[in-house]
């Protein structure tokens, strides 16, 4: 097996999941509650109904955007915001700033973040916004130490200092250059952080914060049915499935085609 | 790293986490409703209301309620929760066991696992069972442990009844007398976190495999098993060091969950609790808790990478 | 399991070389009946963690003071009273003096329990430094006029006449404790069962009391485990690690139907689910758009959905099958097109309002869906808006014009003093002040006679039903999953007698 077809195969198992979320709320049914709850799969519904009285499949055809949505929001976010920080930062010759903004984070880091999902649901903050600002947040503090470590490599370092005694500009040496040498191990941990990211997502829910509880959102799916798993298992398989689906995908795409492009 | 350097860090630390304490009580401070409310429910009436809230001190201003807190802690005391009337430190104490043991399981299983599975991906990469390992792990990696807590339940204790299902009752040290009880919860914890620290170690395992150095050494003729085991193993441990901060964080934070579906009273579960019944002495207290830990962590992943990798501090 | 006599006979299983995982699994209580350990599991969340009777707000608190103490009497099915430690009573024709004869009975320590012991209870759950959630019922009790006239006979005197004061001794949190207790880290009381041991966070563990007035328990050992998870409280009772699951979901209890190891006891109708829409500000001031709403909402649909079809459908009064609830009372039918005419009439048409909701029970987020999605084919617009749990029934108090609501069963006229007079200190979340209400309710209880009592109790819900904003939809059933071993159960709803009632279980 070889990243060829490592990719391919994650092309797949994300395509999937992607296609459904894109694609699936033009051709889904109705997601209102008329229909008896927790009907098996059958010819009128094929995946049967959820807790609500509604058609799974509809669900599961509309649930995808959200949580895409959500959690490419968060990630881009918080890597806007922790990568270019760290890129900023690491270069500076005055080292206080540096470990003063380290220092800074692993504070947010210290933050349980599960308090800061409580107190938002308390607060009566819940919805789409606070949440998706909040999992962002509380992403920052890693990103920036990965790609501060990633960026304090030596190789790096080497070309670094010789284009900075060439006169280039501060940004482009540190943007642009140090950015692109870094997006290798940036990539491969943004493919781990979407599964940090969805599983903050699924603990908030299970929780009971978070989203609206009939939000159509793959997430909220699992929340909801999760007591009924055992007599109407597609409600909560399928939507999981999917998630899990496009976890590993992006994973094995991102590892394969960074394994590809290695020099040995 | 020198002695001034390290004292500087370890002061820092401390600094962090007064900072956290204090973001914390703000936080906590900014929920709305308060314990009295919680306590006396539906069936509270302004009295009634009244009377508790001047006997738990409710009606002192913040920044006085922060700073008996602050002065208790100086003296070593983290106050009484609010709902219970117990000592904080008590509270937490009787749940600190229960997580610990739980922690520390799952890190027994996960260190040797990850590492194994970590270097045998890293040094046979093409191989397809290396493909279909790596794949397995993510696949754990992404299933929400609660859905994968509630199959193996019900899979595992309710048809087979090969194990139970929760702790029915037991915490602290007492579970290990049943030691059945804590399979499940490891299995759930572990599946999550060992993807992370596997892929971390064959990171560094492929990198280390493929330097100059481990070439260089082949060529003067050093057995394949002995290159790998002093070049190549070491190596994969370095980035897995800060990965092992971020797994036992994230630990912490399935624990919360795991706590919940197995019935298990620890601090995961009793945080939640008392963040649901605003009582604030307490929240403080497991607040604190975490705070420290996730730095002692952070500072005993950088102290250790600082020793192994001097390169990258001199680089600076 | 966890018992030391589950370990021994383990070891002694495993040393005739039997498969030594079996006992382990098979539930531990099962051994000789009077030495048998009786596991209960219950959810604890936001709990005092403390044996005060007089305090308990959740239903484990409830339960343990149950096992632990005794009442002046109970409730039956039907919410009407039953003798427990008072034997008899009668009052005078004024109806504030009240003559209570108690039974003869021994507390845990031997001693008798008084007239003394009474009064010394009820004073403290008066007292509003004690916080109890049964003090309301207390407040017209004259305690100076009030005595012992002898050791087993004492004279309670109220402020107003109240012909249905005996509701009051029989209330949550009502418990008879021994004069001058004030600690409760080792709590003696009359009950069936005795203290052993508890500790906060852990399991409570009492043991049968040999001298109980009503005949010792049937079990040697009752244990409340703490349980908040639905889902773990069902997988433990199936995997045999307690046997009664307190508190088990709708559809927790239809995967139970199947299962042969467990049964699960339904007290149909035992929770009334309403909405609470307050009628002393717009748009529900306006008498239209109330009734719109009524005529507007499927309740059928919401009992089928939202209660899987586990309840009864409710026709916005309380206490559906209770006593006093009136008889023979038209059903409330949807009617979209009268509703949709209602809403021309005041100008509500496309009118948008909030309903509140939270978790704090598993019924109302997915009736608030669904209770949008109908009012919207009346032309309502309506948007769900979550509240956290934990202070959810304060925050509604004076929050909004529309939120959710549901009361267990509880005496008809308990629900009509607390939550309908225009005066209670909360609990009223309609905010209906209607004087013609208090008059009623107060020439009602001042009605000695019962069957005229009954008609102005009916006259006064009637009055109450089209104005007070209370509309109540559905009933849901009362769920407890039991292992099917055990006998002496029975389906009964929360508040009765025989609900969390474990002094007549039995192994078979």
């Amino acid at each position: 097996m070889n990243s060829r077809s490592g990719v391919a195969l994650g092309s797949v198992l994300l395509g999937g999941p992607l296609r459904v979320a894109l694609i699936g709320p033009l051709v889904a049914g109705s997601t209102r509650s008329s229909y008896p709850p927790l009907l098996p799969p059958s010819a009128q519904h094929p995946l049967g109904t959820d807790v609500l009285g509604r058609d799974v499949l509809a669900l599961v055809l509309t649930g995808g955007t959200s949580v895409v949505v959500l959690a490419v929001a968060a990630l881009v976010l918080s890597y806007s915001v922790g990568v270019l920080l760290a890129l900023a930062v690491v270069g500076q010759r005055r080292r206080w700033v540096d470990e003063g903004l380290l220092r800074l984070l692993d504070v947010v880091l210290a933050l349980p973040g599960l308090l800061v999902l409580l107190v938002l649901a308390a607060a009566d903050r819940n919805g789409p916004v606070p949440l998706v600002l909040a999992v962002a947040v509380l992403q920052v503090p890693p990103v920036v130490r990965l790609t501060r470590s990633a960026a304090l490599e030596p190789a790096c370092r080497t070309v670094v200092e010789a284009m900075l005694q060439q006169g280039e500009p501060w940004w482009r040496v540190h943007i642009v250059h140090t950015g692109r040498s870094v997006l290798g191990p940036v990539l491969v941990d943004a493919g781990h952080r979407l599964n940090v990211v969805l599983g903050l997502l699924a603990s908030a829910n299970f929780l009971g914060i978070g989203l609206a509880p009939d939000t159509s959102d793959w997430v909220v799916h699992i929340e909801r049915n999760r007591e009924a798993l055992f007599l109407q298992p597609a409600a909560v398989l399928v939507p999981c499935a999917l998630l899990a689906s496009l976890c590993v995908g992006i994973n094995l795409v991102v590892d394969s085609a960074l394994a590809g492009r290695e020099v040995k | 790293m020198t002695a001034r350097a390290v004292v500087l860090r370890v002061g820092a630390a401390l600094v962090q986490v007064a900072v956290a304490a204090i973001a914390v009580f703000v936080l906590t401070a900014l929920l709305p409703g308060d314990t009295a409310v919680v306590v006396l429910g539906e069936h509270a009436d302004q009295q009634q209301l009244a009377a508790l809230r001047a006997q738990l001190g409710l009606d002192d201003p913040l920044e006085q309620r922060f700073l008996n807190w602050v002065t208790g802690l100086l003296r070593g005391d983290l106050g009484v929760s609010l709902l219970t009337g117990a000592p904080v430190a008590e509270e937490i104490g009787r749940g600190l066991a229960t997580t610990v043991l739980l922690a520390g399981a799952t890190l027994l299983v996960l260190l040797p696992v990850a590492f194994a599975t970590g270097v045998y991906c890293g040094l046979r990469e093409d191989s397809r069972v290396a493909w279909a390992v790596n794949s397995l792990l993510l696949l754990l990696n992404a299933i929400p442990e609660f859905v994968l807590g509630l199959l193996l339940i019900g899979a595992v204790s309710v048809r087979a009844g090969w194990l139970p299902a929760t702790a029915a009752g037991l915490s602290g040290w007492s579970l290990l007398s049943e030691p059945a009880v804590l399979v499940l919860p490891v299995l759930v914890l572990a599946a999550k976190q060992v993807c992370g620290l596997a892929r971390q170690v064959r990171i560094g395992v492929i990198e280390a495999n493929s330097a100059e150095y481990a070439d260089h050494v082949r060529l003067l003729g050093l057995s394949e098993p002995v290159v790998v085991l002093r070049h190549v193993l070491p190596g994969g441990i370095r980035p897995a060091l800060q990965q092992l901060a971020r797994t036992v964080d994230g630990l912490l934070g399935g624990v919360v969950v795991v706590e919940a579906l197995f019935a298990f009273p620890g601090v995961g579960s009793g945080f939640v609790e008392a963040v649901k019944a605003r009582d604030l002495p307490l929240v403080q207290g497991y607040a604190l808790l975490f705070a420290v830990t996730t730095v002692v962590l952070s500072l005993v992943a950088d102290l250790l990478t600082a020793r192994l990798v001097p390169q990258a501090e001199a680089a600076r | 399991m966890t018992t030391h006599r589950g370990l021994s006979r383990r070891s002694l299983l495993a040393a005739v070389g039997g498969l030594a995982a079996l006992p382990m699994l098979s539930s531990c209580g099962s051994a000789t009946g009077s030495t048998a350990r009786l596991r209960t599991a219950f959810p604890v969340s936001g709990a005092r963690e403390s044996l005060d009777p007089h305090t308990s707000s959740l239903f484990v608190d409830q339960a343990r003071a149950k096992a632990l103490f005794d009442t002046l009497v109970a409730y039956a099915d039907d919410m009407s009273v039953v003798p427990r430690l008072a034997e008899s009573w009668e009052a005078d024709p004024t109806g504030t003096r009240w003559r209570v004869r108690l039974r003869t009975a021994r507390f845990h320590d031997g001693s008798p329990v008084t007239a003394e012991d009474v009064l010394y209870s009820y004073r403290r759950i008066a007292d509003p430094a004690t916080a109890s959630p049964a003090r309301w019922q207390f407040t017209d009790i004259d305690f100076a006029a009030s005595r012992a006239r002898s050791e087993r006979e004492l004279e309670l005197v109220l402020h107003r006449p109240n012909f249905e004061f005996p509701v009051a001794w029989g209330a949550p949190a009502t418990e008879i404790v021994p004069a001058g207790t004030t600690d409760f880290s080792a709590p003696v009381g009359s009950g069936p069962f005795r203290f052993v041991s508890f500790s906060p966070g852990a399991p409570a563990v009492l043991r049968r009391f040999d001298d109980y007035w009503d005949g010792p328990a049937g079990i040697e050992e009752l244990e409340f485990v703490p349980i908040n998870d639905e889902s773990a409280r069902v997988a433990a009772l199936l995997s045999g690690q307690v046997h009664y699951a307190h508190d088990v979901s709708a559809n927790s209890a239809q995967t139970l139907q199947r299962e042969s190891r467990v049964r699960v006891l339904t007290a149909e109708g035992g929770t009334m689910q309403a909405l609470a829409l307050k009628v002393d500000r717009p748009p529900f001031r306006d008498p239209r758009v109330l009734r719109a709403v009524q005529l507007g909402i499927d309740r059928e649909q919401l009992v089928e959905v939202v209660l899987a079809g586990q309840g009864v459908v409710g026709n916005d009064l309380f206490g559906n099958g209770l006593e006093h609830y009136p008889r023979d009372l038209p059903p409330r039918r949807r009617d979209p097109e009268q509703a949709r005419d209602l809403l021309r009439q005041a100008g509500a048409e496309g009118l948008f309002f909030e309903l509140l909701t939270s978790a704090a029970d598993p019924y109302f987020e997915p009736a608030s869906g669904l209770l949008a999605q109908q009012l919207s084919d009346i032309g309502l617009r309506v948007s769900p808006r979550v509240l956290s749990a934990e202070t959810y029934f304060s925050d509604i108090n004076d929050a909004g014009v529309a939120a959710h609501t549901r009361t267990a069963a509880l005496p008809v006229v308990s629900f009509l003093r607390q939550r309908l007079r225009s005066d209670t200190a909360s609990g009223n979340y309609t905010h209906y002040r209607s004087a013609e209400f208090d008059a009623l309710l107060d020439k009602a209880l001042a009605t000695a006679d019962p069957q005229q009592r009954g008609r102005l109790l009916a006259e006064a819900q009637l009055l109450a039903r089209d104005r007070s904003g209370l509309v109540v939809w559905g009933f849901s059933d009362w769920n407890v999953a039991v292992s099917s071993e055990l006998t002496g159960l029975r389906a009964a709803p929360p508040n009765s007698l025989d609900w969390a009632r474990f002094d007549g279980v039995g192994f078979a």
